[in-house]
């Protein structure tokens, strides 16, 4: 089978630059939204600045679960509970 | 498979195309629409790129603890250590990007444009290997 750069088959590869575009979002993007939709409810329910960093908080904690899981899905390691999907 | 995000010359090109991309897009943003959109493209490019950082080291550093249990057919778990560290580092960002909200003004949708600055680094590696690569293959 031919290799891709870095010596990868062409699949590896294209998963890796999957990867790479999917994890940093799973991470900010989570956070930043939960930030988002506390910030709306916090204008909503005046209740600023509790509800932002609540959900700011939550989302992290989404975003951080959804990286160990993807990682373990592709890896079947680290908890991981149901090996390569 | 080993969870190296593709090879380590092109993450480290990624990291300064995130960064060059920001920049160039803050120059842009600076001379079109002025300093608030292009500080808020700026800094939402380097939230890009410390994020990749973080995430890279991460990835690495959880092959590298999986590597070390070998023989293990159950799951290892992944060190606690490792998990808190991260999410302390995200949470102290977070409080950052908080307080910088607070005390100075930033459009959040050019903060938000400049998060993207990561994607056009991957595509634009993506492409240069691709252009490479094809290059390279069929010459050999």
């Amino acid at each position: 089978m031919p290799t891709g750069p870095a010596g990868k088959s062409p699949v590896d590869w294209v998963r890796q630059v999957a990867l790479a575009l999917d994890l940093p979002f799973m991470m900010i993007g989570a956070m930043v939204g939960g930030g988002l939709v506390g910030y709306f409810l916090d204008v909503w329910l005046h209740t600023a600045p509790w509800l932002m960093l609540v959900f700011g908080l939550l989302g992290l904690i989404g975003g951080l679960r959804g990286v160990l899981q993807t990682l373990a899905q592709r890896s079947g390691t680290p908890g991981g509970r149901g090996g390569r999907s | 498979m080993d969870r190296e995000l593709f090879g380590q010359a092109a993450q480290q090109r990624v990291e300064y195309l995130t960064l060059g991309l920001g920049l160039a897009a803050g120059i842009a943003a600076l001379a079109l629409r002025g300093w608030p959109e292009a500080a808020g493209l700026v800094l939402g490019s380097c939230v890009a790129w410390i994020n990749f950082r973080w995430l890279r080291r991460f990835v690495r550093r959880l092959a590298g603890a999986s590597m070390a249990q070998p023989g293990d057919e159950k799951a290892p778990a992944v060190p606690k250590g490792m998990v808190w560290g991260m999410f302390g580092r995200y949470a102290l960002l977070g409080l950052v990007l908080y307080a910088m909200l607070l005390r100075f003004y930033w459009p959040a949708l050019a903060f938000l444009c400049g998060l993207f600055a990561l994607v056009a680094a991957v595509l634009l590696e993506l492409i240069g290997e691709l252009v490479f690569w094809g290059r390279r293959s069929m010459f050999t």
